[in-house]
C-alpha cells in the first residue's frame, strides 16, 4: 500500500511542470559543473617537454 | 518553454556555483601568497615565471632582480647568493629569475611583466656566451618555458612601447610556430594590437581568461613549493669580506676538482666528458658566438629596459678557457664576442661588469660554462656594488 502511495507521488511530481523545470535545470547544472571540474583539474598544457643538457 | 526555462535556470545556477568556487580559490591563493618570504628569491625552476605575483610578494627595495639561466642553480658554492644570504635571511638579496635555456627574449617578457614590482628600478642581466650560438634560442626550449601569465603581464605594462610589444609578439610567433601551446594566445594579442578585436572576441576572451585565472590560481595553490628563509642571525651584507670569500672559494674549488686538468668539478667530468674526452678534442673548431639571432633579442631586451627606465648592470661571463682551447673554439672568436658585448653595453648606455678576462682563472667556473666558486664571489660583489651605487 505504501509503495503505491510512493509511486503515485513520484508520478505526480514527474508530471508537475515546476518539478520538470527544476529537474531539467539540475541536470544542466550537473553537466556543466562536471565539465568545469574536469577541465579545472585536467592538464590542458600542451607545452613541449624540454630536457636541458648541462653540457 | 519548459526546456528554455530549465536551461536558463541551469546556467544561472552554474554561474553562481563557479562564482562561489572562484571566491574560495581566491581566498586560498591570497593565503598562499602571504606564505612567501625572502627565500623565494632563491627558488629555482619555472614557478616564478609561471606566477609573476610571487616575485612581487618577495621583492623589496633591498633586493636586486637578476636575470640569468642555468648558472643560477647552485651546487654547493659558499659564494652562491642563496647560501651567502642564508636563503634570504639577509638585509640584501638577489631575486634570481631564470633557468636553463631562458635567454634574452623570455627575459624581455619577464622584465616587462615584473617591472611594476621593482621598487629600486634596478636589474642585473647575467649573459652566458652559450646563448649566442649560431641558431640562438631554440624553438622547443622557448615553447617549453613559455609563460602565458608572464606574457599577459608584459602586454599590460603601459610603459613598454607598442613597437617593442609587436617585436616581442613577432619573435614569439616565430619561436612558437608548430606549438599550439602559446600560439593561440600570441595570435589573440596580435589581433588586439592591430585593432582587430571585435566585441565577440572580447566576450570570448573574457570567458577564456576568467577560466584561465581560476585554473592558474588553483594550480599555484596545489603545486607551489615554498621553502623558508634561514632563522639564524640575519646576514649583514656590508660586513662580507669578498677577498676572504674568494680565498675560501679557491679552497672549495680545489677540493671539488681533482680528476681533470680543466678545473671542472669531478662529478661533471665523469658524467659528461670522461668517456668522450678524445672525441671532444678540437670538436668546436668551426663554432662561433659572433653571429647569432640572440644579439637582436638582447638589443630588444635592453630597449625594453630603457623604456621601463631601469638601471641595468650587464654581466659578461667568460668561457672556460682551458676547455674551449682543448675543443678548438677559436680564441679570436671568443674575444670578438666579448667585444660585441662591450659595444652593445655602450650602445644602450648600460653599466657592464666585464668578467671576460677570467677565462683562465681556476674555479671561476665550475664546469665548461657555469659560474663556480670564485665566479659567484665576483658576481655577487659586483651586484652589491651596483646596488650600493644606485640605491636611494
Amino acid at each position: 500500500m505504501s509503495l503505491k502511495v510512493f509511486t503515485d507521488f513520484i508520478k505526480r511530481m514527474w508530471n508537475n511542470s515546476l518539478m520538470q523545470i527544476i529537474m531539467g535545470a539540475a541536470l544542466i547544472w550537473a553537466a556543466l559543473m562536471l565539465i568545469f571540474i574536469v577541465m579545472l583539474n585536467a592538464d590542458l598544457s600542451a607545452a613541449p617537454e624540454f630536457i636541458y643538457n648541462q653540457f | 518553454m519548459k526546456k528554455i526555462l530549465s536551461f536558463i535556470l541551469g546556467v544561472v545556477l552554474f554561474i553562481t556555483s563557479v562564482a562561489a568556487v572562484d571566491s574560495n580559490i581566491n581566498g586560498a591563493y591570497d593565503k598562499k601568497l602571504n606564505d612567501i618570504d625572502r627565500s623565494w628569491n632563491y627558488n629555482g625552476g619555472l614557478d616564478k615565471m609561471k606566477y609573476p605575483e610571487t616575485i612581487g610578494q618577495a621583492l623589496n627595495k633591498d633586493t636586486v632582480v637578476m636575470l640569468g639561466s642555468s648558472e643560477l642553480s647552485y651546487y654547493d658554492e659558499k659564494s652562491h647568493p642563496a647560501i651567502l644570504t642564508d636563503n634570504g635571511n639577509s638585509d640584501f638579496n638577489i631575486m634570481q629569475v631564470g633557468i636553463g635555456s631562458i635567454q634574452s627574449l623570455p627575459h624581455a617578457i619577464n622584465i616587462g611583466g615584473i617591472e611594476p614590482y621593482i621598487e629600486n628600478k634596478m636589474v642585473v642581466i647575467n649573459l652566458s656566451p652559450q646563448w649566442f650560438s649560431e641558431t640562438g634560442l631554440r624553438n622547443d626550449a622557448f615553447a617549453s618555458r613559455f609563460s602565458p601569465a608572464m606574457l599577459e603581464a608584459f602586454m599590460k605594462n603601459d610603459k613598454i612601447s607598442m613597437e617593442s610589444k609587436k617585436k616581442v609578439l613577432n619573435r614569439c610567433k616565430e619561436l612558437l610556430a608548430g606549438y599550439s601551446y602559446g600560439e593561440d594566445l600570441v595570435a589573440d594579442y596580435e589581433k588586439k594590437v592591430a585593432g582587430r578585436y571585435t566585441p565577440v572576441d572580447k566576450l570570448c576572451a573574457w570567458i577564456k581568461n576568467k577560466f584561465a585565472d581560476i585554473k592558474f590560481k588553483k594550480s599555484m595553490i596545489d603545486d607551489l613549493q615554498i621553502t623558508s628563509q634561514g632563522t639564524d642571525e640575519p646576514v649583514i651584507f656590508s660586513e662580507i669580506d669578498f677577498q676572504r670569500l674568494k680565498n675560501e672559494a679557491e679552497e672549495q674549488g680545489k677540493a671539488e676538482c681533482t680528476n681533470n686538468k680543466f678545473y671542472i668539478y669531478d662529478d661533471y667530468y665523469d658524467t659528461y666528458l670522461k668517456d668522450d674526452i678524445l672525441e671532444l678534442k678540437n670538436s668546436n673548431v668551426n663554432t662561433s658566438y659572433c653571429s647569432s639571432p640572440e644579439y637582436d633579442d638582447l638589443r630588444l631586451l635592453l630597449k625594453i629596459c630603457n623604456e621601463l627606465e631601469l638601471k641595468v648592470l650587464l654581466i659578461s661571463i667568460p668561457v672556460n678557457g682551458y676547455w674551449y682551447d682543448y675543443t678548438g673554439f677559436p680564441k679570436e672568436d671568443r674575444e670578438k664576442y666579448y667585444q660585441n658585448i662591450r659595444e652593445i653595453a655602450d650602445e644602450y648606455e648600460v653599466e657592464l661588469l666585464d668578467l671576460s678576462t677570467h677565462e683562465y682563472e681556476p674555479y671561476f667556473l665550475k664546469d665548461v660554462m657555469h659560474l663556480g666558486w670564485k665566479g659567484w664571489a665576483y658576481v655577487v660583489e659586483g651586484i652589491y656594488g651596483f646596488y650600493k651605487k644606485n640605491v636611494e
